[in-house]
């Protein structure tokens, strides 16, 4: 993980099996609501939310798991980066396009929001179930430490075009 | 155009099947993040900020019906049902889920697609002028040469680590469709001095963090040593070229340091020690390749068919959207995808399947895509424009816009893309927005935005250039004057302090205000004004 909050922070991650953003929440699930997402508060939180995701990581629940620092408005985590907010709320472009119209459902899929076929069944359990995908399946007895700059570094691979 | 013998179906796949494997074994936890990330990045597969992304290569730009009804097939099975048209002629989805992928990569396998080679530290997809073939203003069609790199470069041995990602583009026109100047190769394929084919070779340009115009390196290059003189390139960056820091590991900045001379002098040296070995090109392979891209059956036609009608809105879309073919009575149409306030290079599965039979129907099966995000049917008879314009118009796609300032490049920005620091897509639908009912007076004048500094959106060589950059956790934007991604290449100069997303838009007006206010006439389009002007009157509206 590249990132380390020095305030309140969130957890987040993509899910292995489609890639949708999601963040730990208060039960220990990878779930797609910034809302239910636990909060650390403390260093010792922030650490035990690091050492959750690279267990989860290695575990391949999800991929490049990192924290996001939020402030709390009205109750509600809110990322404080523009980049984070975007990642939570989605592409803002659609709704703002003439004559654009949400595409039906892809028969290939339950929904957008539960998990499918194709993944083990330990990942699937969320299927169907929203806000519940890439749940965990066993306790984390021994977190696996991820040193600050791992994300991405992998033989200098970059995503770039 | 070209089509897999057996040994190119064979080898597909064959890549299909490994990944099918590979995917299967990452989904199952055998294989971690760190050891599945190169392999998926081999097969054009990115993890952006929402979702994965499946980038496919379309070669050259070149497409048939069957293809892009394929495509339209895969964005409405297995995306969202829509398609994104890139800066690299290639198609993005930006929603598959991984375990579609190899899926995914069969269906694209039975019409003889793939995503090979569309990430990684590779040769690239080879891109070209997207007329070519039907352009009047060409020498030949360059999409031969484009097919002969793309076997050389495919899987090549040698050339598939190189320090960092490697991109060719090839025209073969005086007028530059293919930005060839701001690529690692830039081919210009031209008659030489006695009277045969050869190419003028530009090497080391790029865009990202530190652009660079490319160096003409060879103004003779015989048709036969390209592969040899290419090799020879690929082999001295492979040799010299930095792997000790990404940022400054690509040509350019190898021909940069060393300079052009002291470059050129080792790819001299190793080209003579090669030329005349395997990679000779022999006249009858050149032949061969060449018949796949045989001129199709044209209609002996008047050069003046019945091109207009009684229809303002036609006449305008004739003018701006449809170009000189070589051919008399036929003309190439340039299919915006930049509908007023639209997504630049989005087109929904039901336009990609309309357009595919409009290509069907009036283009030969052909459809190209282009590096400004737009399509084009290259062969469409003079008498048949109306009807295509009519078809284009029921699908929202007749915008009469090519060139003028809504046909905006813009790259998925932060609205998609992982290492974006600002939105480009909204930005890009807000000037379109506010400019549409101005644009046949402002004229020839491109707009290009990126949403980080690796400048996908071309935003280094637009006339008007905008970099999203993220300043204290929100977004904003530098402005960029007097770019050129065409034969006059030239890199835009920032105007001044930056504008945020709402500035921005404004800041734009402001320069087309300025450029209308001090052009000589509505003859002098906005590149000529700048160059005549300089900057100063334009930071001064912006800035005073």
């Amino acid at each position: 993980m590249s990132k380390t909050a020095t305030q309140i922070s969130v957890l987040t991650a993509n899910r292995l099996g489609d890639g949708i953003v999601v963040f730990l929440d208060f039960e220990g699930a990878w779930n797609e609501d910034l809302e239910q997402a636990i909060v650390a508060r403390s260093p010792d939180e922030v650490k035990a939310l690091e050492d959750r995701g690279a267990w989860d990581a290695v575990h391949n629940l999800v991929v490049e798991p990192y924290l996001v620092e939020v402030r709390e408005e009205g109750g509600r985590p809110v990322p404080i980066r523009y980049r984070e907010r975007v990642r939570v709320a989605g592409p803002s472009i659609l709704g703002d396009v003439p004559g654009y119209v949400e595409p039906a459902p892809s028969p290939h899929r339950s929904s957008r929001w539960g998990e499918g076929r194709g993944l083990p069944s330990a990942q699937a359990e969320g299927e169907g179930q929203p806000h519940t995908s890439a749940q965990a399946s066993a306790p984390h007895p021994r977190p696996l430490p991820v040193k600050n700059g791992e994300r991405g570094a992998g033989a200098q691979l970059v995503e770039a075009a | 155009m070209y089509r897999y013998d057996e040994f190119d179906a064979e080898f597909v796949r064959q890549r299909v099947a490994q990944f099918r494997d590979q995917v299967g074994r990452r989904l199952s936890g055998e294989l971690t993040e760190d050891e599945f990330k190169p392999l998926r990045l081999m097969n054009g597969v990115y993890l952006q900020l929402h979702a994965y992304m499946l980038r496919i290569a379309v070669p050259y730009g070149t497409l048939s019906s069957r293809q892009l009804r394929k495509l339209a097939h895969i964005a409405r099975v297995y995306d969202r049902g829509t398609g994104h048209f890139t800066t690299r002629q290639n198609l993005q989805f930006n929603w598959p889920r991984l375990s579609d992928i190899p899926a995914i990569l069969d269906e694209l396998a039975d019409v003889e697609m793939h995503a090979i080679q569309t990430s990684g530290n590779c040769i690239r997809n080879v891109t070209a002028d997207h007329f070519a073939g039907a352009a009047a203003d060409e020498v030949a069609d360059p999409r031969p040469y484009a097919e002969i790199i793309r076997q050389w470069s495919s899987l090549h041995p040698e050339f598939s680590f190189l320090p960092r990602k490697f991109k060719v583009a090839v025209t073969a026109a005086e007028k530059d469709r293919a930005a060839i100047q701001v690529h690692d190769i830039g081919l210009h394929l031209k008659r030489l001095a006695d009277g045969r084919l050869g190419f003028a070779v530009y090497v080391g340009g790029g865009q990202g963090r530190t652009p660079i115009i490319a160096k003409l390196i060879r103004d003779d290059l015989p048709e036969e040593d390209l592969l040899s003189y290419l090799e020879a390139v690929l082999r001295v960056y492979n040799l010299y070229g930095r792997r000790d820091n990404i940022y400054k590991a690509r040509i350019k900045i190898l021909v940069h340091e060393i300079g052009a001379a002291v470059f050129t002098a080792q790819v001299e040296e190793e080209w003579q020690r090669i030329r005349d070995g395997a990679l000779k090109l022999p006249a009858a392979e050149i032949e061969r390749i060449n018949a796949y891209f045989a001129p199709p059956a044209f209609e002996r036609r008047p050069a003046k068919a019945a091109l207009r009608a009684p229809d303002r809105a036609f006449d305008r879309w004739v003018t701006r959207n449809t170009h000189a073919h070589k051919h008399p009575g036929y003309a190439i149409v340039t299919i915006s995808l930049k509908p007023i306030g639209g997504i630049p290079g989005d087109a929904s599965a039901g336009q990609m399947d309309a357009i595919a039979d409009l290509a069907q129907r009036y283009s030969f099966d052909e459809v190209r895509v282009t590096h400004e995000q737009n399509l084009v049917l290259p062969h469409v008879r003079l008498g048949d424009l109306w009807d295509v314009y009519q078809a284009l118009s029921a699908i929202g796609l007749a915008e009469a816009n090519a060139g003028l300032v809504t046909d905006i490049i813009a790259c998925p920005g932060l609205d998609y893309c992982a290492l974006a620091n600002a939105r480009s897509i909204p930005i890009a639908q807000r000037i379109s927005e506010r400019l549409a009912g101005r644009q046949d007076d402002i004229g020839d004048l491109k707009i290009k935005i990126s949403g980080c500094i690796n400048a996908c959106g071309h935003h280094h060589v637009g006339h008007i250039g905008i970099l999203g950059v993220e300043k204290r956790g929100e977004e904003h934007y530098q402005l960029l004057l007097g770019g050129s991604g065409a034969e006059d290449a030239a890199l835009a100069s920032i105007t001044g302090p930056g504008f945020g997303p709402d500035g921005i838009v404004d800041a734009v007006e402001t320069v087309v205000d300025t450029y209308l206010e001090l052009r000589s006439g509505p003859e002098e389009p906005f590149l000529a004004a700048y160059g005549r002007l300089g900057a100063a009157p334009f930071k001064e509206a912006l800035y005073a």
